[in-house]
């Protein structure tokens, strides 16, 4: 008997967060069933390297190849023709809200399954109005875990209509490379310290704190400090300080390499580095949150760095 | 332990970046990684797909139907300040009606490009390129291509 098919769609978040999840998702699938990833994400062109399955690229909205409502149908028709292609018997949509046309394909498909993941973390916007509204309208909703889940007050933290799970990661200690080959294949000098900043950039405020964690950074002997863009503004202008051995990593995903697990922390879409960071590698990632989260995983003994 | 840095402050920022160049502070950070729990959460959705697949689907879900009987429960269910909010939610929806998000210039295509390969490297400008296209999954039939056509023409060519 074949395989059954199983959609896993993806909104474009600021990171990987969705797609990764995603992924990550479809590497355990693939034992009994066919995943498929539509992503609005660009990332999307890295899935066959982190799950090894088929995908489409969806263009999202904001990229204005038509207009709102015609993107909601248009986004509708496309999962409707997909699911027809390919006989799906699951559409999962991983996104912060589920759009009008992922919600509609049950009113054309009302026998596929619709699933949401939707992550914790949830501000207090408007958007919680029509949580009830996308809530009722999947057959199961999935919660993945956090390590700081008992800290979100947010909308959906008292809901009980999904079903918790653990922290979904694409970490696989199985695939992960010594420190020399892990080195050597992203080009590091094997003995000198090295250090990832990865913070986002592009907004003010971002290119700022960028500015300041790698200014931190000056005068460590001998570092190499990898960033995964140029740091560089929408003007071009340089946001990294001089004295700094900077190393641009295009690389993607990262985890086979740093033995490094990451979850999003939603609220302020930032990740946050977890268990087994960085073993075997010496490098460390600097990562700023907001006040509250990093309390709340000090009280719970944690830590968001790791050296070897 | 964790490094607490405000990220409203950039001095703070800069003096907790610093705090790292400190070999035994790293260590302890380093240490306290292992009391974190295990991130299976990927083969546990897997699991509950392997179910789902088994379960009869859910019939019967409206979407107006389920609007309006949110709406009767938000507006007699919840108080006053159910009432409030729904007052303000309609209140939204009429202003948004009158006057919609500016949504930027819409830039409608007046040809149809198809890719139905997964290199990455070409995939990836033409992602960037900015110019409508039509992403195919590989092994396509010709129905669903044709099915893709209809559908991008519909949605966006002049």
């Amino acid at each position: 008997m074949d395989k059954p098919t199983i959609i896993l769609a993806t909104s474009n978040g600021i990171g990987m967060g969705h797609l990764t999840r995603a992924s990550a998702i479809a590497s355990e699938l693939k034992e009994f069933s066919n995943p498929i990833i539509v992503s609005m994400a660009a990332g999307v062109v890295e899935v066959p390297k982190i799950a090894g399955v088929r995908f489409e690229y969806i263009p999202g909205r904001d990229r204005n190849w038509m207009g709102r409502f015609q993107w909601d149908s248009y986004l509708r028709d496309r999962l409707v023709a997909l699911i027809d292609e390919t006989d799906a018997k699951i559409v999962s949509f991983d996104g912060v809200v589920p759009y009008p046309g992922i919600i509609a394909i049950k009113s054309k498909r009302p026998e596929v399954k619709l699933v949401w993941v939707r992550r914790g973390f949830w501000q207090k916007t408007p958007q919680k109005y029509l949580l009830a509204l996308q809530s009722r309208m999947m057959d199961l909703i999935i919660t993945p875990g956090d390590f700081g889940q008992s800290y979100d007050n947010g909308p959906t933290s008292k809901r009980k209509d999904s079903v918790l799970v653990k922290p979904i990661s694409i970490f696989d200690s199985k695939s992960i490379l010594s420190r020399e080959l892990a080195r050597a294949e992203l080009g590091l000098d094997k003995n000198r310290p090295a250090c990832l900043v990865q913070l986002g950039i592009g907004e003010a405020d971002l290119n700022s704190k960028l500015t300041a964690a790698l200014s931190g950074l000056i005068g460590w002997k001998d570092l190499q400090v990898v960033l995964t863009k140029e740091p560089i503004d929408s003007n071009g202008k340089n946001l990294a300080p001089v004295g700094l051995d900077i190393k641009i990593i295009r690389y993607f995903p990262l985890q086979k390499h740093l033995m490094l697990l990451m979850l999003r922390f939603v609220l302020q879409g930032i990740t946050v580095c977890t268990k087994n960071l960085l073993q075997g590698f010496q490098l460390c990632l600097f990562q700023m949150l907001e006040g509250l989260i990093i309390n709340q995983i000090e009280q719970n003994g944690l830590s968001i760095m790791k050296w070897h | 332990m964790a490094l607490t840095v405000d990220q409203n402050n950039l001095k703070d920022i800069e003096d907790n970046a610093k705090k790292l160049q400190d070999e035994v502070l790293r260590e302890k950070l380093s240490r306290n990684c292992n009391n974190l729990p295990s991130t299976t959460g990927g083969s546990e959705v897997a699991e509950i797909f392997k179910k789902l697949l088994a379960v009869p689907t859910k019939t019967g879900i409206s979407l107006p139907i389920t609007l309006i009987s949110l709406k009767i429960r938000d507006i007699f269910a919840r108080g006053f300040k159910g009432f409030v909010y729904s007052l303000l939610q309609l209140l939204t929806v009429v202003y948004r009606w009158i006057k919609p998000h500016n949504r930027g210039k819409v830039s409608y295509s007046d040809k149809l490009e198809i890719y139905e390969n997964e290199e990455s490297d070409v995939l990836q400008k033409l992602i960037k390129s900015g110019k409508p296209f039509e992403h195919l999954i590989v092994n396509a039939s010709p129905a669903y291509k044709s099915r893709r056509i209809e559908i991008a023409s519909k949605a966006y060519l002049k």
